[in-house]
């Protein structure tokens, strides 16, 4: 975990209402897939919080990193129109997604804003062979993003509208639950909304599931018990015990 | 020994400084000390300790108000014992005043926590009547004078060490609840804690906070709590610790001119994690700046005719 001022080096329009940002500091941290930074939203119309971002993309070489996310307020919009200049921000928080050495086919379930964080663990681990299949759900058409991207490095991907837009129509969970005996996968990772989360859990699959959760939050560092998740052993802080836990253990 | 300007006398603590990180905003400073050296701070009052643990109140706990937070935390902790056996000793590695805030749901679970912790290495003990966020005992307590008094007196005698008594914004007479912890025997007074209030989703037509109402924080009560500090500095002559929006070293002397001894940094902690340290820094310059021999000089120093 490191204090940094990041460098904004370039700002994308993905859809209408969502953002793509790299940026860039020298000294970046170890960084591990779905990991989070807690982002200045520049100190100017009352914002006291910081905006907490998953990461889409982590280049170690390059000291580069990728951010996606919805504008929702003040704070992001802010982001969103950032075209350069530096910003602080806390790198990188939380657990992240860890696979075992004898995992080789994972299955990805990503809902809306939750799917860019999914693409940072294949980043991490395809180069050890582990194969990817990819289940991304949207609202609609104009909604869904990082289809190329997540195409490019997927065994297979499969998209969900729930207005049938694009893809097949109806819940990614149930593309999913479809297709379970053929891909076979050794793990379940998913972000996105609490339903998404709760219609996985519905499916009682007998293969270990990792989810991210999202809360608000307060300091992200782990400190001020803001962003309290329901376990069955208490609350957990999403910032620090999270934001990936296993779905057996999360009260949803 | 070098003169250090910037350390005050605190009940006869030695603080390095007046920065003191406020309670509920810095844990046990375990994961802020991943960020920096937190040895540099004053003193530590560590997340309010209760008897038993707590799991403190649903999410989402916090809403962003106009300049300000509003917190519904509920005095989520890990119960007495394990602050004593599991935190207590990274703070002890750290060799730095530590305030224990406590709170309960009745009188004796404040004698309680002051007994048990009087019996530790803490340095100073933080009466928590002012939290707005649990139904039980907290704010109670801290209303009304009569009462501010009684829990007071009945903690002293239980408390071997320093006693601060945190006192609530959501009060009729703020000078008035200042001398009743003063009469009943309190060494030092913190003021304010957080102001009850509450945020509202006009689309969805729900509170943000699962709780409804919650505690505000920030620059956003800044001129409430400074009136507080100074009407409650005219009033007893205990010291006093001021905090409520303290973003800036400039902050920090506003507190101490209107009579603050010391002073806690809260919400900054979440702005910028590292904004209490830069107090600090920023507290140097100035000290250098108006060539203060010690920053206590500017202590109740406001100029009012």
């Amino acid at each position: 975990m490191k204090e940094l001022f990041l460098n904004v080096r370039e700002n994308t329009t993905l859809i209408k209402g969502v953002t793509k940002i790299k940026l860039y500091n020298a000294n970046l941290p170890e960084f591990t897939p779905g990991q989070f930074i807690n982002l200045s939203a520049g100190s100017f119309d009352g914002l006291l919080l910081r905006r907490p971002i998953s990461v889409f993309k982590y280049d170690a070489e390059n000291k580069i990193f990728e951010i996606v996310f919805e504008v929702k307020g003040k704070g992001t919009a802010f982001l969103s129109r950032l075209k350069g200049g530096d910003l602080p921000g806390t790198v990188f928080l939380g657990n992240g997604f860890s696979l075992d050495q004898n995992v080789k086919r994972v299955a990805l379930v990503g809902g809306g804003l939750g799917c860019p964080p999914l693409y940072s663990v294949i980043e991490r681990y395809k180069g050890r062979g582990v194969k990817f299949y990819t289940y991304l759900g949207f609202s609609s058409q104009s909604k869904a993003i990082l289809l190329d991207d997540f195409g490019k490095v997927s065994e297979r991907l499969k998209v969900a509208t729930d207005d049938g837009s694009y893809g097949e129509k109806g819940y990614i969970t149930d593309v999913l639950k479809k297709d379970i005996d053929i891909i076979k996968p050794d793990v379940i990772l998913a972000c996105g909304p609490t339903p998404m989360f709760k219609a996985l859990k519905a499916l009682k699959l007998s293969i270990p599931t990792y989810i991210s959760m999202e809360a608000r939050m307060g300091c992200g560092i782990g400190a001020c018990s803001v962003c309290a998740c329901a376990t069955i052993s208490g609350n957990k802080r999403v910032c620090a015990d999270g934001p990936v836990f296993n779905i057996k253990e999360v009260i949803l | 020994m070098i003169h250090n300007p910037l350390s005050v006398n605190l009940c006869n603590i030695e603080l390095k400084n007046p920065v003191i990180t406020a309670s509920g905003t810095f844990a046990c400073g375990f994961e802020y000390g991943k960020l920096y050296d937190i040895s540099k701070l004053g003193a530590i009052s560590v997340k309010g300790i209760t008897r038993e643990k707590r799991e403190g109140n649903p999410s989402p706990r916090i809403a962003e108000t106009y300049g300000g937070i509003l917190n519904s935390v509920g005095l989520q902790n890990p119960g007495v014992e394990i602050f004593a056996k599991n935190l207590l000793p990274y703070l002890e590695t750290q060799k730095i005043p530590v305030i224990a805030n406590i709170a309960g749901d009745t009188e004796q679970d404040y004698c309680y926590l002051a007994e048990r912790l009087s019996n530790t290495s803490v340095a100073m003990i933080e009466l928590n009547i002012s939290c707005p966020n649990v139904k039980e005992g907290g704010m109670a307590f801290g209303v009304k004078p009569d009462s501010v008094y009684k829990i007071t007196k009945a903690v002293r005698k239980y408390c071997k060490k320093p006693l601060m008594v945190k006192l609530s914004p959501n009060v009729a007479d703020i000078a008035e609840n200042a001398i009743a912890a003063e009469k009943g025997g309190a060494n030092a007074i913190s003021l304010i804690n957080t102001i009850k209030g509450m945020a509202v989703n006009a689309e969805t037509r729900r509170p943000i906070l699962k709780n409804i109402t919650g505690g505000l924080s920030g620059p956003a009560i800044k001129p409430i709590a400074l009136r507080m500090v100074w009407e409650a500095s005219r009033a007893v002559k205990i010291p006093i610790v001021g905090m409520g929006g303290i973003m800036t070293a400039t902050d920090a002397v506003e507190f101490m001119l209107c009579g603050a001894t010391a002073v806690q940094v809260g919400t900054a902690n979440l702005t910028n994690p590292l904004n209490a340290s830069m107090i600090i820094d920023e507290l140097r310059r100035y000290v250098d700046k108006n060539k203060l021999k010690s920053i206590s000089d500017i202590r109740g120093q406001l100029i009012t005719e």
